[in-house]
């Protein structure tokens, strides 16, 4: 998907985090903003910095001049918080992975941007689920050619991240992008039902 | 009011903590920019009414009290939860990509970003402080049993709590297990027992009166 | 002098229909929300450069001594002045001096609240 706001959250994304400790805000809880200048029908531009200053120089510091909202700005927000924005799409080619199938996470080195938490790098899991294909993070950083994978819901059981100490029988889930999994035995055709 | 570096270096550690210090400063801020024309009169109003009033946990109510009475749309709700709560009326930003992980007998979900904070807007409304907060974050997914403690919910060996990080662009919810003795519950009640933190799965829904 | 009355928005009261805890815990924090937002709607502030200094301001918050309480929202607060500095909207000694003012208005109103006029 051509979006160009997109394409700035994760090149600024990506910049930050070369120099800011990993992994902050970096999720959809800001696709409310992107969201929000993308389906923007209200056209106005920056306010003149010279009108403000003109203005600031003639106010009164404690008069409160009633101001009138840009006409559609509430159409606008109503919009954009009715519709929302859809990221997800199809592929040509098919999920690599089905559920029930053993992967192994990749390890990944932080200088790039990406989704995988450290603390489920490398680690043995199964997938659970298959999930729509999204724009990859770590490809729209640095190219905002925007290249889409498959995206898959897997499950590592708690032991497996935490040590045979803690986590008994509890599990964590993750959503996972196709390129952060390795597989870990053939793929089995067809003998796997898909979990809801 | 205290002083803030204005260079680049973050400024949030000089802030006051009073609530009605705070209180002032953003009112000052919201003043200035509507004489400035940067803001209407009932913009901000307006923006957080719709998030606060028309967005809120009561959606996920309603979704869950609707699985529980109604099995075929329970079942919907766990193929396609957006086209279900859709629906219902829900959905939009935030919820474009919903997915609803439903209790067992023996399984219990809780739901945490660790990465950030990312939470079915659509369904919740705004995301908890708590939520939000690298202390939840960091440990949830490494001691569930211990932080659902702190909240109050203290569950069996057999249970097997599953934590699910929400790491891509699909939100989660949680749909609980229906509560004991609510068969004489109409829809509407039922949906006033779902309380948001039983959707993000650190509580469970609240017991008939 | 009651806030609710100063702000004329909804109070963030919890009546039994919101079906649990407050989405925000004071009224100042749904405040630098909807200002945050309204601004860019408007396209006056762009988000991503906002996201960048709310980046830099938890991270300073984490990497250092936490000898502060964690507050999302001052963050936010923080974020957002800094970038509307940044961008020559407003600077942090007028914000000072109107919540300076505000504050004695309150201070004010709730000295003489009680007289009879």
């Amino acid at each position: 998907m051509a979006n160009g706001f997109l394409r700035n959250i994760d090149e600024n994304r990506y910049a930050k985090e070369r120099l800011a400790p990993e992994a902050l805000i970096r999720c959809g809880y800001w696709e409310l903003w992107l969201a929000a200048l993308e389906m923007n029908l209200v056209e106005n531009g920056v306010l003149e910095l010279a009108a403000i200053r003109e203005r600031e120089r003639r106010a009164d510091p404690g008069a409160t001049a009633p101001a009138v909202a840009p006409d559609g700005l509430h159409d606008a927000i109503g919009g954009l918080i009715a519709h929302g924005v859809d990221m997800a799409s199809q592929l040509s080619e098919p999920h690599r992975f089905g559920a029930g199938e053993r992967v192994r996470t990749r390890v990944s080195n932080n200088r790039r941007h990406t989704r995988l938490p450290s603390y489920a790098m490398g680690r043995e899991a199964v997938v659970v689920s298959r999930l729509p294909a999204f724009p990859l993070p770590d490809a729209v950083a640095h190219d905002p050619g925007g290249q889409r994978e498959w995206t898959y819901r897997i499950r590592f059981e708690a032991e497996e991240l935490w040590g045979q100490d803690k986590g008994g029988s509890d599990a964590v889930m993750l959503d996972v992008f196709e390129s952060y999994l390795i597989a870990t035995t053939p793929a089995v055709a067809g003998s796997v039902e898909e979990a809801p | 009011m205290t002083d803030i570096r204005s260079d680049a270096s973050t400024a949030s550690g000089n802030y006051p903590a009073a609530p009605e210090q705070l209180l002032a400063r953003a009112q000052a801020i919201e003043a200035l920019l509507k004489e400035r024309g940067a803001l209407g009169d009932d913009t901000v109003a307006r923006i957080v009414a719709a998030y606060e009033s028309d967005i809120g946990p009561l959606h996920g109510a309603r979704v869950v009290a609707r699985a529980w009475v109604d099995p075929a749309f329970r079942q919907r709700l766990l193929t396609d939860a957006t086209a279900a709560c859709g629906e219902l009326g829900i959905g939009g930003l935030m919820g474009e990509h919903l997915v609803a992980l439903a209790d067992e007998d023996d399984a219990h979900h809780v739901i945490v970003c660790t990465l950030c904070s990312c939470y079915p807007w659509a369904v919740l409304g705004i995301p908890p402080g708590w939520y939000k907060s690298p202390e939840y974050r960091a440990r949830v997914v490494a001691e569930p049993r211990a932080v659902l403690a702190e909240f109050g919910l203290t569950l069996p060996a057999s249970t097997e709590v599953r934590v699910m990080d929400t790491s891509a662009d699909v939100r989660y919810f949680v749909l609980p297990r229906r509560p004991a003795d609510t068969e004489d519950l109409d829809e509407a009640a039922l949906a006033a027992l779902v309380t948001r933190d039983c959707l993000i799965g650190v509580a469970l829904p609240k017991s008939p009166r | 002098m009651s806030t609710d009355k100063l702000l004329d928005m909804p109070e963030p009261s919890a009546p039994p229909r919101r079906n649990g805890e407050l989405a925000f815990d004071e009224p100042w924090q749904s405040l630098v929300f909807g200002i945050t937002l309204g601004l860019c709607d408007r396209g006056d502030i762009r988000f991503e450069d906002f996201q960048r200094r709310l980046v830099e301001e938890i991270a300073a918050w984490e990497n250092g001594p936490r000898d502060s309480e964690w507050s999302y929202w001052t963050h936010w607060l923080a974020a957002l002045e800094r970038e509307l500095e940044a961008r020559d909207m407003l600077g942090r000694h007028e914000i000072e001096a109107k919540a300076a003012g505000i504050l004695d208005d309150y201070a004010h109103a709730e000295s003489h609240g009680t007289h009879e006029h």
